[in-house]
Parts: C-alpha cells; structure tokens; sequence
C-alpha cells in the first residue's frame, strides 16, 4: 500500500504554463478548448502567457466557432511580441477568408486587421482583396474598415495593391452599411494622408443620400461626417442635399443629430434664399433643445456645440432662451456653458427675463457660478445699449447685498460699462466708494483704482482713495501696481495740487526705482519723461479720449469658428480648438525622439489659446493707455501736435533703441530634437560617450542610444544588458550599432520589454545598465526610468501593465516624483477626467496614497513582510490546525524551499492561532512548488489550503492587496469550523465576496474600529460606485459606432 | 445514455488519434497530399506560410494530420511541432534533383531531433507522374538512408495528383502505428 501510495508525492507538475502547455496539446478538444480559456483568462488579468504562442496557434484551425474566436482574440494580443511566429497563423488566416461560413470569413479579415506586424501583412492583402468582393455584405463591411486598419499599418502597400479603388466601389455597394463602413474607412484614410484620396462626386453624392436612409445610427454618422465635406456645386443642389438629411435631426441618437447639424450648417452657407435658410433653422431648434434634456455629460457636449452653433446663426435658438436657463441642480460646467449662451442669445426682447435669472443665480452659492452671473449681467450691459441701465440697476442692488465676491466681481464690469458708456452712469461711482474697503482682490481692486483714476475730478477725495492704496504699493501684485500709477499720473494731471504731486513722487519713486518689474517700470519711465518734458502733451496722451469697447469677449475668431463648424460633434467642438491643437498624428517617417516632442507639441497647443484668453481681457477692461501708446505709437501721434519733437525722441530713446535688439520670434528652432541626457561622459568612458533615454514610440517603449566614438580606435560590437529592476525592463533585442569610426556617432532604438527580470528589492526607478564593446573594459551607468513610458501615447496605462504594476506595488515616493512629467492631453475635459479612474494616471496617485496609509497602519501590528510587495512569493495558508505553531508552519514550508518568513495569526487576547497564517518563500518557484504540493495536504490530522496571497480580480479598482487579506480574514474566522467539510466550494465563493457583506457580518467590532472602518477602504467604495454609475451613464449615452 | 456508451466505447478502442507531421521542402507537395488523402481530391494549393491540420480516418485509425509549411523562414519551426509526434511523413519532390542534397540535410536534422526519436519514418518520393522523377531506390540513396540505425522507416513511389502511392503508405504506418511500433 505504501508503495503505491508514493505515486502522489512525485508529479511531473511543473508550474502554470508547462501544465498549460500540455493541456493545449491534449488530443482532446474540450481539453483543448478549457486550455484556451485558460489561457485567456491568464492573459485578461496580466499574466505573459505569450511562451504559450505556438500552442494556441495550433488550436486555431478548428471547425469550433467559439475556441477560434479565443484564440484570435489571443493573436491580436500578443502577435506584437511574437513577430516570428506570428507567420505560423498566416495559413489559417487565408483559410478561413474562404471559409464557407461569412462569420468566420469576416472574423477573419478583422482579425487580420488587428495584427499589426510588418511581416504578415503582406500575407494578408490576397485575403482582404477577396473579402473586399466577398458575396456576404458583412464580409464586405469588415473587410472595408480593414483596409483602413492596414492603410494605418502600410500605406503604400494599400496603393499598391488598389484597395483605395475597391473601397470606393463600395460606395456603390447595395448594402447600406458597406457602404457606411467604406466612407468610414475612406474618411480615416483621408485623414491620415495628404494627397485627395476621397473626394465625393455628384454620382457618390446619390448613392450616399439612399445609404444614409437605411444604414444603422453609426453608419448614418459616417456618412453624414463625409457630406458635411461636400461642396455643393450650387444653391439648388445644397438645398437638394439639406432636403434629404432634414430627416435625420429627428433621430434619437445625439451624435446623429449633431452630425446632421453640422452637415445642413456647411450647406447653408450656399443657400441664398432667405425663406430656406429661415425654414431650416426653425427646423433646427428642436433636436437642439432636446439634446439639453439629455443626462449633464450630453447637455455638456450639446452645449458646447450650440455655443459655436449661435454664434454662427443666432437665429436658430434665439426664442429658445428658457430652455438654457439653469436647473438648480444642473452640475455647474452646465450652469457655466449655460450662461455664456444665454449671453449669446440675450436681446432688447428678453432682457428683462434674463437680467431676472442672472439676479437669482448671483445669490446662489457656488461662488465661481455667481461671478460668472454677475459677469454676465455686465456684459448684457455692453452688448445691448437699451437694456444698460436695467442691468446696472440689477448690478447695484447686488452690491447692496454686501456680499464681499458679488462686490467685487461687480465693480470689475461696472469698469467695462464705463468703458462702453462713457460719461453715463458715473453717478454711481458714490455707491461704488462705498465698498472700497472690502477689496481684496487684485483685478477688482484694480478696477476701482481705474475708475477712480479715470473720473478723478468727479471724485472730490480722489487723492484720499488713491493714497490708502498707495500705502501698500510694494506689496501690491503688478497688475495693481501698474493702474495705481497710471490712476496716480491721471489725478496729477486732472488736479495738480500738492497732495498729489507729493503722490507721484512717491509712486514714481516706487516704480523705478524700488521695482525689478520691468513693465512697471518702463511704463513710469514713461510718465516720468512725459511729464517733466511737456506736461500738456503728457495729459494729451494720457487723457485721450479711449475708444468705445464692444462685449467680445468668449467670441471665437470667425476662421476659427468656421474650422470649429466644421468639426461638430467631434472633440475638437467641445474643446473649442482646432484638431491640430490636441491630435498629435504620429508618422513612422518622421525622425523624433518621442517623449520630448510630445511635450513641446503639446506646450505650442495649449500656449495659443492662452495668448488668446489673456490678451482678450486687457482688451475688454483696457487698462491704460500707455499699454496703447506703447503697443501702437500711430493713434498717439496726432495727440502731441503743439510738440512735435520731444515725442518722438522719448519713444525713441525708451522703445526705439529696444526694437533694433529684438530678435525675430519665429526664429527657425534646430531641426534635431532635444539631445538625449548623457549617461556616461566621455571623461568616464576613455573616449566613449553614452546618451540614452527611455521613450515611447507607437505604443512601445524603446530606449534610446546615442554612441559617440571620441577615441582613436574604431569601435565595434556593443552589447548591452539591463540589471533586474522594479519594472523588469529588458531590451526584446541585440543592441544593433554598426562599427563606430573615432569621431563619429551612431544612434539606436533599442525595443524594450517589461516584466521580465524583475528585482525582489523595494520600488526604485533605478535602471542600471551595463554596455560593452569589443575594444574597451564594460561600461556600467545608471539611468532613471521615466514612468510616462509606460503610459500609452494618450496618457493611459495598459490595463495588463496596470494590473501587473499594482500588483508591484509600487511604493509611492517614487511615482510622485515622477507625476509632474508632461502630462499627455486628457482626453477628456477636466470635469469629466474621472469617469476613467483605471486608466488616467490621477487615480494612481490616489491609490498609492491609500496604500501608503495602509502599510503605515499595519505594521504596527504585523510583520513588515506581509506588506512589503508581494511578486508572488507570499502564500496564504488556511485550514491549520490552533496546535499548529509557527514553528511548525516553518517545518512543513521549508521541506519545499527556504521560507524567508513565516507568519501565523493569532487572537491578540487570547494568544490562541487562527488557523491561518503567511509564509513568504524566497523565490516565486518555491512558492509555486508549495501551492502545488501542500495544498490540500495533511498537516497535524488537518486539510490545509495553500494559495497566493494575492487577489487577482482584474475588475476591482483598487486592485490593493492587502485590503483582499483582511477581507479572507474576517471571513475565515467565521468559517473556519466547517473548513474541512468543503473548502473547495468555500473557495469559490470566496472569490465572489463582496467586501460590503463583510462589515455587517465582521464578529470582532472592537477591531473593526482599527481596520474596516478606515476611510481610505470606504473610499475606494465609494469611488468604484461613482465610477460605475457614470460608466453606465456614459455607457447609455455613447454606444461604441463599431 | 447514448452518449455515456459513446463515451466507454470511444475510451474503450481509443478515440486516440495518431498526430502526425508532413514535412519537406517547399513545393514538394505535402498541402496537395494531405487534402488527397482527406478529401480523396485534388485542390488547388497555394504556399503553406504556417500550417494544415485536418483529421484523416484510414483502416480504423484516426490521424491527426499536421502538413507544416516548406519555406525556408518557416522551417525552423517545425520543431515546436515536434512533441508527442508518432509518425513524420517526409515528402520529396523527387523530379527537383537540384535541391536533393538540402532534402537530405533537413531529413538528417529532423532525425536528430531528441524529441522524434520514437517516431516512425515513411517517406513519400511524390510527383513521380513528372518526367525525369527519381524513383525510391534512387531517394534512398540520395537521402543517405543507411546510415541510420534503430528507425522505422519505409518509402513508396507517390503521385498526390494521381492519388498514386498515398494509400498504400498509409497502409503501412496503420499497421506500423497498430502492431506498437509508434
């Protein structure tokens, strides 16, 4: 019997993957096809599995519908890192694009598609050639939106071979979502190239009009995207055109709504009749104002939409203005986006309703909402001359409110209301002093010293007000500083008494001498000047008559507004900016080191419209004249007629010799890219100089080399290799330098791949690097690892990577140093950045802070291994026996391989074991080994249960290790008594535990305080609830088009 | 129930299928043989880049059948094929006598292979309807046969585009595979 018995004790097993292997090599089928999921599943929660490659490829020719699809669904993931053997599927693909089953033959081509290596693609034209003329529309369709795949992939390749052409046949296809998916693809194509490849005729023109009617809501999109390009020949035929899509504004699915907005506002442009354009913007206005009815991320969209669309033609909405009044419970970037078109749509007619809602909103208490009402009703004020006087009544009863940011935000329009009415309203200037004290803030402040500047001789204590500013100039910001001395030069000019000659001494004083704001200063140099040269020219100068200012603020450039039309229900209408300005298209041509040109691009696209937003407001509340006088001399010149000469020296000798030294701006920048940081200097290197970075590069990261040969010998064979780090990096490659000439410099891509050879060590972004050549000794340097290498191109992580990089655990000190790195364009607009929590790098931070508190916590009352990172090597063991001590724990483990550390738990009163313990072992193999052994063996007359202490629920977001542990143990505690009875099925279920039920059932309250309690895990429920429910919001909202 | 006696049955006798390996150069005619001897026709093939695999039933045995692709960047795969193999079916295209010497080194390698060390040899000398085509003393010689020891092995005379040949050698491996030589 013993004999026989001994078989149990010595498998073959070896570990995960060799047991997968055999299992996709079984002769069995659904051993097969369990294997595949298997391995799926591996592969969906991070795990490599590409060793795996060859063996699943053999399980793909199988007439199973569902085991082929897994094991396509396995190629497109990770063909990428198996380029080679990537070619071993190439036969099936071209077997199963002539399989008599359209479903295989279409999951075929699109799988082709997805498989983005050089080497097959060529395979793969016959077989997308075929299914281009497949009988099936639904082939046809797959295989339409794949050639644009491939045209990503290889360009030329698709010239070549003439797909362009067929794609365009299938415009002329009788089934409406070919024809869809052929102007899609043909549209992303046009995109990405810059020759006219896709131009609509009048022949396309019809068969895009009948398709439009009959293809799916998506389809409907495409094509109207592509109409919406179309240049109508003439009136009639835009109006033809108008008449077939008017149809559309009905449908129930915003983005076709908007798209046919976008396409009848193109057309319109044609349109000359006044009765048509009238008709079609009173059709307009409803499927508009119901897509405000939509959820708050809708209305966003639609909004920001309409903003553009009424500044174009008003008309549309201008009797629709209620509906863009504020819901008191509207989230506040709607409330915002509302009241800027509410402005837009404000007229003589509903004025009064409007000046009524602003009123309301500006005592409500989102402070940021009530200052942009306020501001509202000023700009009202400017826009409409017959409706001022009711809005600057509406102004001052809120300033009798008192409250201090209504004051304030007041006295910044009622500056602008001077400006457009001049010599009006001043008699509200009393009421304005009235609030002078609770001024704090520097724009408001400086819009009171304007205006007391400005009508100082209306004023009788002028000179007072100014003064008790005066006192705190130094500390003032330069925004103040700069109005208080053109304020203190206009009240010397108005009133040139002793008080303020005495006033600006000081402030000039102040403001040459005291200053290093160059601003502050040039323009008293100015004044100074000025006014010892010719007192009477200066007050020419500074008391000229200012320009009436019109309300155009917020208003979009009109070729801007036209580019922004034309781009509706895209990003680019919600951002307001034109798609060059955040769509970075990367070209496999174009030589660039990646990280720092995505800085630098995106930097040039957001500086513009910052130069536009700050140079819109001076404008609107124009400050000072000098500002003008320095800016343009022209208009000033005629003002300083009685003298002449000393004019044009003062400019001269200020401004004038400055222009000469100005370097022109748009100096053509290096074409070279940023160079790389050195890692290892020449001086260190006997001649050899390293520089090297890591970048990203579509999608991979690759580390980049610069060999510069600074000795007398030629160089030759370099190698290199990368010490185990934090992140397993590892090059996927030889290090490929050709022979270096002395002198001469050679630069690399080295592809890299992670996960590979990580360190056990705590977190570092230390990359240590060995090179070597065949002349010189081996280099060694160290170089730090960059985190945004591993964030995709648009500021995402792979989800695999993710997941593998939390469960790393990476410590946080090192990833917040790393946070500041340029952040990559949010896809999203700030409000919305949540709703992907995975993803975007801002919930890391939140997670590795709640971590961080966590281990802070606990080690106060457990060993420091338990928290430390776990790479597989700590094992979770239950079922034990309360004799079992930790000695013996130790015992049974070590027969298996060291045990670093060995943890049993215990009840902190009565010192009794709680059957369940830790054990670390020294390597990830030895652990593997002991799940395989001792799970499930006997230790003293108990079945113990070995597992990883690890959760691996890929869906939970925060994927917290330790969290998971305290969750078993609340729960085994209470089960522990039935253990032995089915501990398979109790694992199981532990599986799908939710955390909630535990608090409810957790025996021990008294340690609840300590541990479930904690606001950090309650948070994380609390985010993964909000999170879902946007998630199902915006799920609801926008349906995947493909 | 049915399905239970279908189970003890096939467990009983072996739903077990012999795998398999057609290997050769590149257009020697292994796609072309293998979808003779499943479906009994001849098919137009086109250069395997990868592989087949099809299912042929012949005298009670069920064979899995693998037909790898020729090329020479495909080759060095063959060996992730290689495991738990019973039988290889070595296919020479005996008219390309230009190219015999790389059919021997290839055939010499694959009998190397630790892993198909058990596994029984049957080569077809195909395309012998072509004129000038080698007959099977002359491959014998060519591939240098004698200088191996301890292997199973036999050759026929093929024509897949006759169907020529095929069975007979199937023949022979059912009864090889039966009888425990695999």
């Amino acid at each position: 019997m013993s004999g026989h018995d001994s078989k149990y004790f010595s498998t073959t097993k070896k570990g995960e993957i060799p047991e997968l292997k055999e299992e996709l090599n079984s002769q069995y089928k659904d051993k097969r096809k369990d294997a595949v999921k298997k391995v799926i599943a591996a592969m969906t929660v991070g795990k490599d599995v590409s060793s795996l490659f060859t063996d699943v490829v053999n399980c793909m020719q199988t007439e199973n519908l569902e085991l082929k699809k897994l094991v396509y669904l396995y190629l497109i993931n990770y063909a990428k890192s198996q380029p080679d053997l990537a070619i071993l599927a190439v036969n099936t693909f071209v077997k199963d694009s002539q399989d008599p089953n359209p479903l295989i033959r279409a999951l075929a081509v699109r799988t082709m598609g997805c498989i983005r290596v050089d080497k097959i693609t060529e395979y793969l034209c016959d077989p997308l050639q075929r299914c281009l003329k497949d009988d099936d529309p639904y082939v046809r369709k797959t295989a339409a939106i794949c050639v644009a795949k491939l045209y990503d992939i290889n360009a030329e390749l698709v010239e070549d071979r003439g797909f362009l052409e067929s794609l365009k046949d299938l415009i002329s296809d009788n089934n409406p979502m070919v024809v869809a998916n052929a102007v899609a693809a043909l549209a992303e194509i046009q995109e990405n190239s810059n020759r006219p490849i896709f131009e609509i005729t009048s022949h396309t023109l019809s068969k895009l009009l009948t398709a439009l009617n009959e293809c799916t809501e998506w389809g409907q999109v495409f094509i109207l995207d592509a109409l919406s390009k179309y240049k109508a020949a003439d009136a009639r035929e835009a109006e033809n055109i108008v008449e077939r899509v008017t149809p559309r504004l009905q449908h129930a699915n915003c983005a076709v709504v908007l798209s046919a907005v976008k396409m009848i506002l193109q057309q319109m442009e044609l349109i000359t009749s006044t009765d048509v354009v009238r008709n079609l913007c009173k059709k307009m206005a409803p499927p508009l104002v119901t897509l405000l009815s939509a959820e708050p991320e809708i209305q966003y969209v639609a909004l920001r939409n309409i903003n553009l669309i009424v500044q174009r033609r008003p008309t549309i909405l201008a009797h629709e203005i209620k509906v863009f009044f504020c819901k008191y419970n509207d989230p506040i970037y709607v409330k915002m986006e509302k009241l800027e078109i509410m402005i837009k749509l404000a007229s003589d007619r509903n004025i009064d309703q409007v000046l009524l809602e602003f009123k309301e909103y500006a005592t409500e208490v989102d402070v940021d909402f009530v200052r942009k009402a306020v501001r509202a009703i000023g700009r009202c004020a400017i826009k409409l001359e017959r409706a001022a006087e009711r809005c600057i009544t509406v102004l001052l009863e809120l300033i009798k409110i008192k409250v201090n940011y209504v004051v304030q935000e007041a006295i910044i329009v009622i500056k602008d209301i001077f400006r457009r009415y001049p010599n009006t309203y001043e008699s509200i200037i009393a009421t304005l002093c009235e609030s002078l004290d609770t001024l704090d803030e520097p724009e408001a402040k400086a819009s009171m010293i304007w205006i007391i500047g400005e009508y100082a001789e209306r004023i009788d204590n002028a000179d007072e007000l100014l003064e008790s500013f005066l006192e705190s100039f130094p500390e003032e910001p330069a925004h103040v500083q700069l109005q208080l001395l053109t304020a203190t030069v206009k009240l010397f000019l108005k009133k040139p008494t002793e008080g303020p000659q005495q006033m600006i001494q000081v402030v000039l004083n102040n403001a040459t001498v005291e200053t290093d704001n160059p601003d502050l200063r040039d323009r008293a140099y100015i004044y100074w000047r000025l006014l010892s040269t010719d007192p009477e020219a200066a007050k020419d100068v500074v008391l000229a008559e200012k320009p009436v200012i019109s309300d155009d603020s917020n208003l979009i450039d009109p070729s801007l507004l036209d580019e922004l039309l034309a781009n509706i229900a895209t990003l680019s209408s919600v951002y307001h900016k034109p798609p060059e300005a955040f769509v970075t298209r990367v070209k496999t041509t174009a030589q660039r080191t990646e990280d720092e040109d995505y800085g630098s691009e995106t930097g040039n696209s957001e500086s513009p419209a910052h130069v536009a937003d700050s140079s819109a407001s001076p404008t609107g509340s124009s400050s000072g004249v000098p500002y003008a006088a320095s800016r343009q001399p022209a208009p000033v010149s005629p003002a300083p007629a009685p003298a002449p000469a000393p004019v044009p020296d003062l400019l001269g000798d200020l401004i004038g010799l400055e222009n000469s030294a100005i370097v022109p701006v748009d100096q053509p920048a290096s074409p070279a890219g940023p160079p790389l940081p050195i890692v290892l200097p020449a001086s260190t290197g006997q001649g050899l100089q390293i520089s090297a970075q890591l970048t990203r590069r579509e999608g991979q990261i690759f580390y980049s080399l610069l060999f510069e040969n600074n000795t007398q010998v030629p160089l030759d064979g370099f190698m290199i290799q990368f010490n185990k780090n934090t992140f397993g990096l590892a090059a996927a490659g030889p290090l490929q330098v050709p022979q270096l000439q002395p002198g001469t410099s050679a630069g690399t891509l080295l592809p890299m791949v992670t996960f590979q050879n990580m360190s056990q060590g705590p977190p570092s972004s230390l990359l240590q690097v060995a090179v070597k050549n065949s002349q010189q000794p081996v280099w060694y340097f160290n170089d730090k690892i960059s985190l945004h290498v591993f964030f995709t191109d648009d500021g995402r992580m792979e989800r695999a990577n993710f997941l593998e990089f939390s469960s790393r655990r990476v410590r946080a000190s090192e990833l917040t140093q790393q946070f500041h790195q340029p952040q990559p364009e949010m896809p999203y607009p700030r409000e919305r950045r949540s709703a992907s929590p995975h993803n975007s790098p801002s919930p890391v931070r939140g997670r590795r802070l709640r971590s961080l508190s966590r281990s802070r916590r606990s080690r106060s009352r457990s060993h420091e291994s338990v928290d430390a990172s776990n790479p597989g090597n700590n094992l979770y063991v239950t079922g034990l026996s309360t004799r079992v001590t930790s000695t013996d724990l130790e015992k049974f483990f070590n027969k298996q391989g060291k045990v670093l550390d060995c943890h049993l738990v215990t009840d902190p009163r009565t010192r009794e074991s709680r059957g369940f313990g830790f054990v670390t072992m020294e390597t990830v193999e030895d652990a593997e080994r002991c799940i395989k052994y001792l799970d499930r063996s006997v230790l003293e007359g108990r079945l113990v249960t070995v597992e990883k202490a690890k959760r691996k629920r890929g869906r939970t977001p925060t994927p917290g290790r330790y969290q998971g542990l305290r969750d078993k143990r609340g729960r085994d505690r209470d089960r522990d008594r039935d253990r032995d009875r089915d501990h398979d099925c109790d694992r199981r279920r532990s599986r799908s535990y939710s955390p909630r039920r535990l608090q409810d059932r957790d025996p021990y309250p008294r340690d609840r305080r300590g541990r479930s309690r904690s606001p950090y895990g309650r948070r994380a429920d609390e985010h993964s609830d909000s999170y879902r429910r946007r998630r199902e919001r915006s799920l609801s909202g926008g349906r995947n088009p493909r | 129930m049915g399905i239970l006696f279908t189970k003890m049955f096939s467990s009983l006798f072996g739903n077990k299928e012999a795998r398999i390996l057609v290997l050769g150069l590149d257009n020697a005619g292994k796609t072309t043989i293998l979808y003779r001897l499943q479906m009994g026709e001849v098919v137009s093939t086109i250069p395997t880049i990868g592989f087949n695999v099809e299912t042929v039933q012949y005298n009670n045995i069920k064979f899995q059948v693998w037909d790898l692709g020729g090329q020479t960047s495909i080759r060095p795969y063959w060996r992730c094929y290689f495991p738990n193999t019973q039988a290889i079916i070595y296919v020479v295209d005996s008219s390309d006598t230009d190219r015999l010497v790389i059919v021997k080194d290839e055939f010499h390698a694959i009998l190397e292979e630790e892993e198909l060390k058990g596994a029984v040899v049957l080569i077809f000398a195909n395309k012998q309807d072509l004129p000038g085509a080698l007959d099977d003393a002359a491959i014998t010689e060519a591939l240098e046969f004698h200088k191996t020891k301890n292997r199973q092995w036999a050759i026929f005379k093929t024509s897949a585009i006759k169907g020529e040949g095929l069975f007979e050698g199937l023949d022979w491996l059912s009864n090889t595979l039966k009888s425990g030589g695999g």
